[in-house]
């Protein structure tokens, strides 16, 4: 699939501070990417960037292989469904939704069934004669998703849609949202700073950080593959343990060598490890590559949560498991080669 | 659960009414000083008081009509020279015998041709005792009032009236609109700046509202008079000197300068608390910026025009300070008629009153429609 | 004929008014904007500034300029009856001010938590002073100082001026109260305060926004108020705008231009003063 927005070497920045520094970045066509990252990291930023309200202060925007830097919003073929839904008081939910076509001037008579089809579609049949200030947050929502994807933009971008809603109601919706952009082949640009949200709905995610971007993969790359602590931190719980790369597939950390399944790092290198909490498989203390000591352990539903002190290096490891132990009590920690994930070893930042 | 939630309201209630006390006195304030003063008004306005009747030389009134005053104060007709409080009739002539206590006072009025001519003072054997008075005053025989719409019916019938009341409205009205048309597009750019001075500049232009409205009116009259600014001006470039003083041009001019400021201010306000996000959706659904303006911005800033017009028209069809110190008498407004009235006959001038607050009372409906949210002085703040 | 001449003049703001609302990145725009602005400034300002250049000219006449001379200010400060006119003006200003804050605070209050169907009716009222216009109310009120044998005088006049500046300070204060987080008087009482104390130290510094805005127009409002106080400050006493009123009508000098050119660089150097603190407000936004 071939890109249907390039970013080149944008560069932003605000009051003496940078935002984005000569970012590069390429969307491919029909595909459900999610920009993700900490407040601040400058995603929001790029968004606004691509749909042109917001100018670089340097670089170059391409849509569909044409320069873009000098065109209007109203003049790009993309949609945005706002944070905060920006839905216009004045007018109820039909002229709301409809209000794309009216202004390209569709006859009405045509623009009544796209309207039903869109509130079809968003669940909200019936809804068109409805006040805006009725709507209860997520029809609110709905009905801004709506009236972008009516108009059939090439692009969907959307800026934290899912922010104000119950957690109920936002795992619902990013279900729904996924579907639509199944179903339209509309390319979604989403950003939001929620990873779970990321993993869930992406085909590609862009995990950025102070306006760099930090890795661009798969969902299962990103939270498998991290290829620097600050991915690794930033998607879902992780340990990472200093530890030396003694050679190819082998791995030294908390005093003991284990089996892993990385190479190219070089030999006694330094390097970081990152195995996720639920990777750790809890044992008898004898049939354990590491023992610790349990500090605390919390009931979650799921799974229980330990904070385990590994006994050679008191460093504090973080576990999920469905097992669970007292708290002083000593336990076996025993890891699959295929869990261990190596990365360069850098300082974490601050 | 829900017993918690039941409790809460009445212990609400129960610490709430401690504090309203604290609108009690304004509660007693606001009857005795804004609402007894309006029935007042109102009262005024459909009363007529048995009060004493004054006759003057040169007024045009009938034998017939001079009766009927009298006979309404309680006069009752009895030969001359009759007891206090009577009065007796002759084909020209009507004879007041005065109510008064201790002394015999009579009045002999003389009608021509529709007009008071003569006013003489007589003695009981019908005398005269002095004959150069220009106006007699008859006492009241009875107190009291009666309830009437004569106020209205005289307003009404007078074609003078009628007429300064159409030209206020009409002068109100288009002062209104040039203010909004002048106004609206001052607050639009002043909301849409984005320099740090935009505060301190968009008080600059409100700032001449904190000076007195009679300095700002007479800052135009030193501008626009015979021997004024302008002229000197003029005349120092060659150019022929100019007359605008007195007319309705000058009038308008002087309110619009007078009220800008209060449409401004609100349109202003309403305007930069727009949510800028509502501005962008409409631009990426593909309205430029003249369509934005139209559909999205213009309807949401109806608080705020509506706040405006509100300052501007109201105070504008009464005041009378602009119209007498701009204008002539051929733009004379009712606020003038109002004042003037009111010293000698506050029960017309009440009248009067009375059915600009109607005409004030109707407006406000109208504009309410628009106005959804409570926003009427509160755009202003 | 007068009105083409006035069309033409109006004829380039119109199109700087149009052009000024399209996309502010353009040029054109930037250009319309700034002169749309400059010329309303202009109009604006022009009269107050030709009022103080004549407050310095040495000849009699408000137009027609002779000299450079500061003795209409020495004659400002010597007329008795023009210095104690201004001098009503202000102190009617100032203590009907405070006066209507103080109540009108506390009013906003007790309305605000009184039931809705009442506190309905009283804002009505409320608003009807406001809506009305000026000289209904000022006949109004005369009316009544009548019946109840007020003589028209200082006392009438103080009245009056608190009575139309109240219902101004309780819309000022009002939507603070209404924006007011409810939760933070319970917090005060559960920990602990009286609720005298807790309207002092919790209600009153969150509303103040509004009861500075509304003392502020109270003051304003009083300040420029011309209709009510020419009926209710009776035959004697006068006021600023009544002063000026007569004597725009018998003859007038420099005087008053002196008087605006003081009013102006007052009320220039409270904007002054007010604007260079709220920047620090914003920055700790």
């Amino acid at each position: 699939m071939s890109d249907i927005i390039r970013l080149e070497d944008i560069s932003v920045a605000f009051d003496g501070e940078i935002i984005l520094d000569k970012l590069n970045l390429n969307i491919r066509d029909k595909e459900f990417v999610t920009l993700l990252g900490p407040s601040g990291c400058g995603k929001t930023t790029t968004l606004r960037i691509i749909g042109g309200f917001q100018r670089q202060d340097s670089g170059n925007v391409f849509f569909d292989n044409q320069l873009i830097n000098d065109i209007p919003p109203y003049k790009r073929n993309v949609n945005t469904v706002f944070q905060k839904y920006a839905l216009f008081p004045h007018l109820n939910v039909y002229e709301n939704i409809a209000f794309g076509l009216n202004i390209k001037k569709v006859p009405k008579s045509e623009i009544a069934p796209l309207v039903d089809e869109m509130l079809a579609l968003v669940n909200l049949r019936g809804f068109g004669n409805r006040n805006i200030q009725s709507l209860s947050g997520g029809q609110q929502q709905r009905v801004a998703i709506a009236r972008a994807l009516i108009n059939k933009p090439h692009v969907l971008l959307l800026d934290e849609p899912l922010g104000a809603l119950d957690l109920k109601l936002r795992k619902e919706m990013q279900i729904e949202l996924k579907n639509m952009q199944i179903k339209t082949g509309i390319t979604f640009i989403y950003v939001t700073h929620d990873q779970e949200e990321a993993l869930t709905m992406s085909d590609t995610v862009v995990v950025m950080n102070k306006g760099i971007i930090q890795q661009i993969g798969t969902p299962q790359d990103i939270y498998n593959e991290p290829t620097n602590s600050f991915v690794a931190d930033f998607i879902g719980e992780s340990n990472i343990i200093p530890g030396t790369m003694v050679k190819d597939l082998v791995v030294d950390f908390c005093g003991h060598r284990f089996d892993c399944v990385d190479k190219g790092f070089g030999e006694n290198v330094p390097v970081e490890i990152v195995v996720r909490p639920e990777d750790v498989k809890v044992t008898e203390p004898k049939d354990g590559q590491l023992t610790g000591k349990v500090e605390s352990s919390i009931f979650k539903g799921v799974h229980y949560e330990m904070v385990v002190e590994e006994d050679n290096t008191h460093f504090k490891w973080i576990i999920q498991s469905t097992q669970t132990a007292q708290p002083g009590e000593t336990i076996g920690m025993l890891l699959y080669p295929s869990d261990i994930h190596i990365m360069k070893g850098e300082s974490k930042d601050a | 659960m829900r017993k918690q939630v039941e409790n809460k309201p009445k212990e609400r209630q129960v610490q709430s009414a401690g504090r309203s006390a604290f609108g009690y006195p304004y509660v007693v304030f606001a009857i005795v000083f804004i609402l007894a003063p309006l029935f007042l008004i109102v009262f005024y306005s459909i009363t007529l008081p048995k009060s004493p009747v004054s006759i003057s030389l040169g007024e045009k009134c009938t034998v017939d009509a001079i009766v009927d005053k009298l006979e309404f104060i309680g006069y009752t007709e009895e030969a001359f020279p009759g007891n206090a409080g009577t009065y007796s009739v002759t084909e020209d002539t009507v004879s007041i015998v005065n109510f008064r206590e201790n002394r015999f006072e009579c009045y002999s009025v003389r009608v021509k041709d529709g007009m008071v001519y003569s006013l003489t003072e007589l003695n009981k054997d019908g005398s005269v005792f002095d004959d150069t008075m220009a106006s007699v005053k008859v006492l009241n025989k009875e107190n009291g009032f009666v309830f009437t719409i004569n106020h209205f019916k005289n307003f009404f019938s007078s074609t003078v009236y009628i007429e300064v009341f159409l030209r206020s409205i009409y002068i109100a009205l288009i002062s209104t609109v040039v203010c909004l048309l002048i106004g609206y597009p001052t607050a639009y750019i002043l909301a849409n700046m984005q320099s740090r001075f935009r505060n301190f500049l968009s008080v600059l232009f409100v700032l001449p509202m904190w000076m007195n409205f009679l300095l700002r009116t007479y800052a135009w009259r030193n501008l626009l008079e015979k021997s004024g600014v302008l002229n000197s001006f003029l005349s120092f470039l060659g150019l022929p000197e100019q007359n605008l003083m007195y007319t309705q041009g000058a009038v308008i001019l002087c309110m619009v300068y007078n009220f800008l400021p209060f449409m401004i201010l609100p349109i202003y306000n309403t305007l930069s608390k727009l949510d800028k996000s509502m501005i962008e959706a409409s631009h990426d659904l593909g309205a430029n910026h003249y369509q934005t303006l139209i559909k999205v911005v213009l309807p949401n800033s109806v608080p705020g025009i509506v706040s405006g017009i509100t300052m501007t028209f109201v105070p504008s069809i009464t005041a009378f300070a602009v119209s007498r110190i701009m204008g002539g008498t051929e733009s004379m407004m009712i606020g003038e008629i109002i004042e003037r009235q009111f010293k000698y006959d506050p029960w017309f001038g009440s009248a009067i009153s009375v059915i600009i607050m109607i005409l004030l009372l109707i407006s406000m409906v109208f504009l309410s429609k628009y106005d959804k949210e409570e926003t009427v002085g509160g755009g202003l703040i | 004929m007068q009105f083409l001449y006035v069309a033409i003049v109006l004829l380039p703001l119109l199109v700087a008014a149009l052009i000024s609302f399209n996309d502010p990145k353009r040029r054109s725009t930037k250009i319309s904007r700034a002169f749309y602005l400059a010329v309303v400034f202009i109009f604006t300002y022009v009269p107050i500034v030709v009022l103080i250049i004549f407050s310095f000219n040495s000849a009699r006449s408000t137009g027609v300029w002779e000299g450079f001379s500061l003795k209409w200010y020495k004659e400002l400060f010597n007329d008795s009856q023009l210095m104690s006119a201004l001098y009503t003006t202000v102190v009617v200003a100032f203590i009907s001010a405070i006066v209507s804050t103080v109540f009108g605070t506390f009013a906003s209050i007790g309305i605000f938590y009184m039931r809705p169907k009442i506190k309905n009716a009283i804002m009505n009222i409320t608003y009807l002073p406001v809506l009305n216009a000026d000289i209904i109310t000022g006949v109004s009120l005369v009316l009544f100082f009548n019946l109840v044998s007020i003589p028209l005088g200082y006392v009438t006049l103080l009245l009056s001026h608190i009575c139309f500046s109240i219902p101004y300070v309780i819309l000022s204060v009002m939507p603070k109260l209404k924006q007011m987080d409810n939760n933070l008087y319970e917090a005060a009482l559960d920990l602990g305060s009286t609720p005298m104390t807790a309207l002092r130290k919790v209600i009153i510094p969150e509303i103040s926004p509004g009861i500075v805005s509304g003392f502020l127009l109270a003051l304003t409002m009083s300040i420029d108020d011309f209709v009510i106080s020419f009926f209710t400050a009776g035959p004697v006493l006068s006021n600023l705008s009544i002063e000026i009123y007569s004597a725009t009508k018998r003859g007038v000098t420099p005087e008053f231009n002196a008087i605006s050119a003081i009013m102006f660089v007052v009320v220039l150097t409270i904007l002054i003063i007010i604007n260079a603190r709220k920047p620090k407000d914003e920055k700790a936004k």
